[in-house]
C-alpha cells in the first residue's frame, strides 16, 4: 500500500462518519420497536439483546452523536405524571440511519463469514 | 396508590449539572424507571454517570476552545509572575528608582506585561458568557502586580536606607 492509498482512506475517514459500537446498538434498538422508541425502551432492548446493562445516559449521549450525524429524528411527546411531569423525547431512524445500519451489518457480516473461531464458545 | 420520589438531590444535581441535551427527557426516564423497581442506589449512580458524561461530553464537544482558553490564561499568569519575580529582582539588585528603569529592565517588564494582557484578552474572548468574572480576574491580576511591585520597591528602599550605614556602601555613594 503506497503512500497515496493511506491519504485517500484517512480522506474517506474524515469525509464519512463510522458509528461506534454503543451507536450502531442504539441505532438498532431505534428501528427495532414498532411503537416510537424512547430512552428506557431504548436501554431495555439494549440490554435485553446484549445481556449488559447501560447507563441511560450513555444511551442518550450516542443518541445526540446519531442525531449530529442525522442518523435519528428526536420528537417532544406528552409531560405524564409517572415521569414526575416530564415529557418522552421518542427517537426514529431516518433514511441516511437505515441505509448506515444496513451498510454496518452487512460488513460485520462478510467480515465474520467463515472465521471457525467465532462460531464456538472457546476460542 | 402513593407513588415513589426519588432521591430529591440527585435529582436536582443531574438538573443543575446533567447535559443539557433531552436533559429533562433523562430525568423522566430515570424517574419512570425508578417507580417501576428501581433504588436509590441505582438513581444514585444513573446520576452520577449521567453527570460525568455531561462533563466529558461537554470537553469533547469544544476541545480547541478549552485547551486554547486554559493555554492563553496559563500564559497570562506565568507572564505575570515572571514579571514580579523581574521587578524584585531588579530592586534587590538596584538602590534607586532611578537606576533600576534601566532600558534592558523597561523592554522585559514590557514584553511580560504584554503578555499579561495578550493572555488575558484571548482568554476572554474565548469565554464570551464569562467575559466579567475575566475582566476581574484581569483587574486583580494587575492590582496584585503593581501592589507587590511597589510593595518590593519600598521595602528595597528602606533596606537600602538601613544597609548604606555599612562601610561598603558609603563608599560606593560617594
Amino acid at each position: 500500500m503506497c503512500f497515496y492509498d493511506n491519504l485517500v482512506i484517512v480522506e474517506d475517514m474524515r469525509k464519512r462518519e463510522y458509528l461506534g459500537q454503543l451507536e450502531l446498538m442504539v441505532l438498532l434498538a431505534v428501528i427495532r420497536p414498532a411503537q416510537d422508541a424512547y430512552g428506557v425502551l431504548i436501554s431495555r432492548e439494549i440490554a435485553a439483546k446484549s445481556g449488559r446493562e447501560v447507563a441511560l445516559a450513555s444511551v442518550y449521549a450516542a443518541l445526540e452523536r446519531l442525531e449530529k450525524k442525522g442518523f435519528v429524528n428526536a420528537a417532544l411527546g406528552e409531560p405524564t405524571a409517572e415521569r414526575g411531569g416530564r415529557a418522552r423525547t421518542y427517537f426514529k431512524p431516518t433514511a441516511a440511519g437505515l441505509r448506515e445500519a444496513r451498510d454496518a451489518h452487512r460488513t460485520l457480516q462478510r467480515l465474520s463469514s467463515g472465521l471457525s473461531s467465532l462460531e464456538g464458545e472457546t476460542v | 396508590m402513593i407513588e415513589r420520589t426519588p432521591p430529591q438531590l440527585a435529582t436536582w444535581l443531574l438538573k443543575k449539572c446533567g447535559s443539557p441535551y433531552h436533559g429533562d427527557s433523562l430525568a423522566g426516564d430515570l424517574i419512570e424507571q425508578y417507580r417501576q423497581g428501581g433504588n436509590a442506589v441505582w438513581y444514585w449512580k444513573q446520576v452520577t454517570a449521567a453527570i460525568l458524561i455531561a462533563r466529558v461530553r461537554a470537553i469533547q464537544t469544544m476541545p480547541w476552545a478549552a485547551v486554547h482558553k486554559i493555554v492563553s490564561r496559563q500564559l497570562a499568569e506565568t507572564a505575570a509572575v515572571l514579571a514580579l519575580v523581574v521587578i524584585v529582582d531588579q530592586a534587590r539588585r538596584t538602590h534607586s528608582l532611578a537606576e533600576m528603569m534601566n532600558h534592558t529592565f523597561g523592554s522585559i517588564l514590557i514584553v511580560l506585561m504584554a503578555v499579561v494582557v495578550i493572555g488575558f484578552l484571548v482568554s476572554m474572548r474565548v469565554d464570551k458568557p464569562r467575559q466579567g468574572q475575566a475582566a476581574i480576574n484581569a483587574l486583580m491580576l494587575a492590582f496584585g502586580v503593581i501592589a507587590l511591585g511597589v510593595g518590593t520597591l519600598t521595602w528595597a528602599d528602606t533596606t537600602r536606607g538601613d544597609s548604606c550605614r555599612t562601610p561598603a556602601c558609603v563608599c560606593l555613594n560617594k
